[in-house]
């Protein structure tokens, strides 16, 4: 019985800590509930760069937490309006996502933009080569008439 | 001449990456109230319970605002060339951000008192508002009441010499010209 008793406990040791997120929060729907973890893995905590306030356990990413679930359920907000009210207070550090606009741009449009110009590179090199075979191969013909 | 377009390419990558890596970037948020207004609030004072302050009650002066706690062992730190910079005749507000309030008033009586007065954000409503993560944070106000510079982190005599003096003499000259410009037109 003991021996049971100890066992269980034991187990109990290694489910406890897997709770990373201990808030216990009250949602009115499921919705609701989806949202909140839509959108706290989307924001990322401030104090700990590589972590979403869902992940982190910073005080700051706590208070972030609360604080989408005070605007999702009690002020009714929508996605947008909790993303821009964390925008307004902590800039475009907060998205994991950056937005397409402004600087941002660069970001978006760097990577197509190398890639084209990788593709021309290449496109070049091949023609200027083949143009380079074709030439080499007229010599031979024309060297090999007698 | 394309000979030598690999080289200069390369060269060109080490350069980026070498400003890139060592631009001392301290991890920081720049933040998005620079040149807005203070946030709406109404708080209590720490040295006054009794009394509100509101965001007018700081517009007016140039003035440092100091995000601080009594758990913050960084604020600890700095707390001594606060003190000097006071003495200097720097005017500083405090904000007692996520304290309580009888230790942050026994920090203060203790290590003696900087700030002109200290707003209690108990609840961090204000901190959250003004993109605080953590403590302490400095705000620079101009004299319209803008915030024209967050620094982040501890304020030594080096940090204030070399980054921070010269934004906050830029302000001051600001103010005395506004107020020159003001005589001439009186």
């Amino acid at each position: 019985m003991i021996r049971m008793i100890s066992a269980l406990l034991l187990l109990c040791a290694f489910v406890m800590p897997s709770y990373s997120m201990i808030d216990a929060y009250q949602f009115e729907t499921p919705a609701q509930e989806q949202r909140f973890f839509e959108l706290t893995s989307e924001l990322r905590c401030p104090q700990c760069q590589n972590q979403t306030i869902g992940d982190s356990d910073a005080t700051i990413a706590q208070d972030l937490r609360k604080e989408v679930h005070r605007l999702l359920v009690q002020e009714n907000a929508s996605d947008e309006a909790i993303i821009d009210f964390m925008l307004t207070r902590y800039g475009d550090f907060i998205l994991y996502m950056p937005r397409f606009e402004g600087v941002n741009l660069i970001l978006w449009l760097a990577p197509s933009l190398l890639l084209l110009i990788g593709l021309m590179v290449v496109f070049v090199l091949v023609r200027n080569h083949r143009r380079v075979v074709n030439e080499s191969e007229l010599e031979q013909q024309q060297g090999g008439q007698p | 001449m394309s000979r030598f377009a690999p080289l200069a390419i390369f060269i060109a990558l080490c350069g980026l990456f070498y400003v890139a890596l060592f631009r001392g970037d301290r991890g920081e948020i720049p933040s998005p109230l620079i040149n807005h207004p203070l946030p709406v609030f109404a708080l209590p004072t720490l040295e006054n319970p009794e009394t509100t302050v509101t965001n007018e009650s700081l517009v007016g002066q140039v003035a440092l605002l100091n995000v601080w706690a009594s758990w913050c062992p960084a604020c600890y730190d700095e707390h001594p060339y606060l003190l000097k910079l006071a003495q200097k005749g720097v005017l500083i507000f405090g904000m007692n951000y996520k304290d309580k309030l009888a230790e942050a008033t026994a920090w203060l009586s203790k290590m003696h008192s900087p700030f002109h007065f200290n707003i209690s954000d108990e609840s961090g409503k204000l901190g959250l508002d003004l993109g605080v993560y953590g403590a302490p944070e400095t705000f620079f106000l101009d004299h319209h009441g803008l915030i024209r510079y967050k620094h982040i982190g501890v304020i030594t005599l080096e940090i204030w010499r070399d980054e921070l003096a010269p934004i906050y003499d830029q302000l001051k000259a600001e103010q005395v010209k506004a107020a020159a410009k003001a005589g001439v037109a009186i």
